[in-house]
């Protein structure tokens, strides 16, 4: 028991780099809330239709997916740039999948 | 005097980002990322097929006949606040502080517990009205996108559990540091995946 609280001393003291309040979990979790708050009111405040609402709406979660990469994955430190290009190229290969596959589909050869 | 605080093992800590970098630990999280990176593409391929099918009811039930909004939107808060107190979980790890590293972590698995009951409960109400999978091409491909995003936080429960018990029984070091810093990730990949689950099958489906 006295080992596991020296150790937890010592990674204590070698962890000053850290701040002594989690201010980036706490606007990460403000911010990812007032995102969700501001799906649904455009989703159900009727001042937006159509296009214009579901653009806003990719756009609002788009933002979110920053908030979690930055704010919770830590992806901006780490040891190398590698992890932000793995997950830009994932990114890149999920937008050309998904659009891809609409764009193609929308030649009306689907089953209705 | 530094020495009396870093032992010769953990020589140079001080300088090190996090202590589960210390331990050969970017490579390890590298190789994470590439997985999360192709688990990336398989959800891209749900959300297309997903996104193609959404149309095709078939006479069946449409997304804002069975789309509960207060279960949704209970389940999207669930899972952000999960997503906090994992971040929470993370940080105490880097401070050292043990307990509170159990606590948050504690917290996040009762919250992914209270998450895919929900879940289960709306499968159970779907089912019942006959909204299942094989009614129609739109359900097939609901239950298919929203079901694996199921199946991966039920995954991450358990990874989380055994994670809790190793982290309890034996204290905090660098190898188990890492080990929690990647169920985090997981965790707050599995987030982003939700977010747009939330926008393009629910939203969407309802507004």
């Amino acid at each position: 028991m006295s080992s596991q609280s020296n150790t937890a001393h010592r990674h204590a003291a070698s962890a000053v780099h850290e701040p002594s309040f989690p201010w980036k979990q706490v606007i990460g979790y403000v911010l990812s809330l007032l995102l969700t708050g501001a799906t649904l009111w455009c989703g159900f405040g009727h001042g937006l239709h159509g296009g214009v609402l579901q653009t806003t709406m990719m756009v609002l979660g788009m933002l979110q997916v920053l908030v979690q990469l930055l704010l919770f994955m830590h992806l901006s430190e780490g040891g190398t740039t590698s992890h932000i290009w793995m997950i830009l190229l994932g990114f890149f290969f999920t937008f050309v999948v998904v659009a891809a596959s609409i764009w193609i589909m929308t030649f009306g050869y689907q089953v209705q | 005097m530094s020495k009396a605080v870093l032992t010769p093992k953990q020589g140079g800590a001080v300088h090190e980002p996090a202590p589960e970098y210390s331990h050969g630990g970017d490579v390890s999280i590298l190789g994470f990322w590439f997985f999360l990176a192709t688990d990336l593409l398989i959800f891209a391929c749900l959300f297309a097929t997903f996104v193609i099918l959404r149309t095709h009811t078939d006479g069946g039930p449409t997304g804002s006949a069975i789309f509960d909004v207060n279960g949704f939107v209970a389940e999207t808060f669930i899972l952000l606040t999960s997503s906090f107190t994992c971040g929470l979980a993370t940080f105490a790890l880097r401070k050292g502080k043990r307990k509170a590293a159990l606590s948050w972590l504690g917290a996040t698995i009762l919250l992914g517990i209270a998450f895919v009951g929900l879940e289960i409960s709306e499968f159970i109400h779907d089912a019942a009205i006959g909204a299942t999978a094989q009614r129609s091409a739109f359900l097939s491909g609901f239950f298919t996108l929203v079901g694996t995003h199921g199946a991966h936080v039920s995954m991450g429960i358990l990874w989380m559990c055994s994670v809790f018990y190793q982290i309890w029984r034996r204290g905090i070091h660098p190898v188990r540091a890492r080990k929690l810093f990647l169920v985090g990730l997981y965790w707050h990949f599995l987030d982003i995946v939700w977010v747009f689950i939330f926008t393009v099958v629910y939203m969407m489906g309802v507004v």
